[in-house]
């Protein structure tokens, strides 16, 4: 039996962050060891799949639903339907499963999966921000010894906040990495263009396909005096090249090297 | 074939938009931040899907589209225009025309990629 505190959740990790972004874990589970908050891992998850499908192919679901019938599991063991992502892909796939497919497309999931047990839809899945938020920037406020009051612009990007049943602040006036960054002392900057898709994908052509648009969002965000951008999604971070992730900076100023 | 009469109907079984609402106010292509690279804007494609319109299929537009549903949200008529594209681009590989190979590169730093951007692309550039 696993010692749990007050704050427990079960950890889906996702495959970016066991691979390219492997920094976006280690951050944010030494944020998570400094804050007191235990994430958990599913002891089996699969590829979420990055994207969702959009149209009537319900076959393209099994993998994400395959591990949230994992959590289902592990729920039962630390007492908590939560289930925390921190990339946003991993976090819109997931959370458009739970709480956007409908009853009927989980029923038949359901019944033409053979070997799972079957998905009952209690598990809430929740992007790592919102645990944060929960937690209180207020009281993540305490851990920070120095205000640094770099002028740090936050990147959405797409998929935190869209579509808007599974966004988690206003899909088109987010507040939620401002508050945090706030908290952490650090002087948030927010720009027009930080809820604006980086390309996702389309750098799978080529780094070229998304060359326009990358200048277009750091010019957007340098224009409004950003001296640093940080973003919760590994693939922003490929295509902007020029960012780090929010749980990088929060390490930094809550002190990580310091906590051991 | 039959694909001229039959393009906006199976558009809308597969994605289960209807596409005749629309009015053509361009609030979709304005939020879209991909448009640089497409050969047609998306109220044009939507606009040639209500008409039944072969060259959908053939157009690159649908697979360019990443699916970030800046235009869904916006559509004042409830159009999911993501939705359409998605449909589009599964009626291409269903009827074998098909423009993936022209948009993979050839991937030569294959390590230094990002899983999720190769997952994704694979999923979306198969349907």
């Amino acid at each position: 039996m696993i010692l749990l505190g007050k704050y427990r959740y079960m950890y889906y990790p996702g495959c970016t962050l066991k691979g390219w972004a492997k920094d976006l874990e280690t951050s944010t589970l030494k944020v998570c060891e400094i804050l007191g908050i235990d994430l958990i891992e599913l002891d089996r998850w699969y590829c979420c799949g990055g994207v969702f499908e959009l149209s009537d192919n319900l076959m393209r679901h099994l993998g994400a639903v395959r591990s949230l019938i994992k959590a289902e599991e592990k729920s039962k063991e630390i007492g908590t339907g939560d289930l925390v992502t921190i990339c946003s892909m991993c976090y819109n796939v997931l959370g458009r499963i739970s709480f956007q497919l409908k009853k009927e497309d989980i029923e038949k999931i359901n019944f033409f999966m053979d070997d799972e047990k079957d998905y009952s839809g209690k598990i809430r899945v929740k992007h790592f921000l919102e645990v944060l938020k929960e937690y209180g920037f207020n009281k993540i406020r305490n851990y920070v010894d120095e205000q640094m009051g770099i002028k740090v612009a936050p990147y959405y990007g797409c998929t935190l906040l869209r579509p808007e049943e599974i966004g988690i602040d206003d899909s088109q006036k987010p507040r939620i990495m401002e508050e945090l960054l706030e908290a952490i002392g650090m002087d948030p900057v927010s720009f027009p263009m930080q809820t604006v898709c980086c390309g996702s994908y389309n750098s799978a052509r080529g780094i070229k396909a998304v060359e326009t648009l990358r200048k277009k969002i750091l010019e957007s965000a340098k224009r409004e005096g950003a001296e640093l951008i940080v973003t919760s999604c590994p693939l922003c971070k490929y295509n902007l090249k020029e960012a780090m992730y929010f749980t990088e900076l929060m390490e930094m100023a809550l002190g990580g090297a310091r906590h051991g | 074939m039959n694909s001229v009469k039959e393009i906006a109907k199976e558009v809308k079984l597969i994605s289960g938009q209807n596409v005749f609402a629309c009015y053509q106010c361009g609030r979709c292509s304005s939020a879209c931040p991909m448009t640089e690279e497409m050969d047609l804007l998306p109220n044009q494609i939507i606009r040639l899907v209500q008409m039944s319109d072969d060259a959908v299929l053939s157009s690159v537009t649908p697979w360019i589209c990443a699916s970030c549903l800046d235009c869904t949200i916006r559509c004042p008529r409830g159009i999911d225009v993501a939705k359409v594209m998605e449909a589009i681009r599964q009626l291409s590989i269903r009827r074998g025309i098909e423009k993936r190979e022209e948009l993979v590169r050839n991937f030569k730093e294959m390590d230094e990629l990002p899983q999720i951007l190769l997952v994704s692309a694979f999923r979306k550039y198969t349907g």
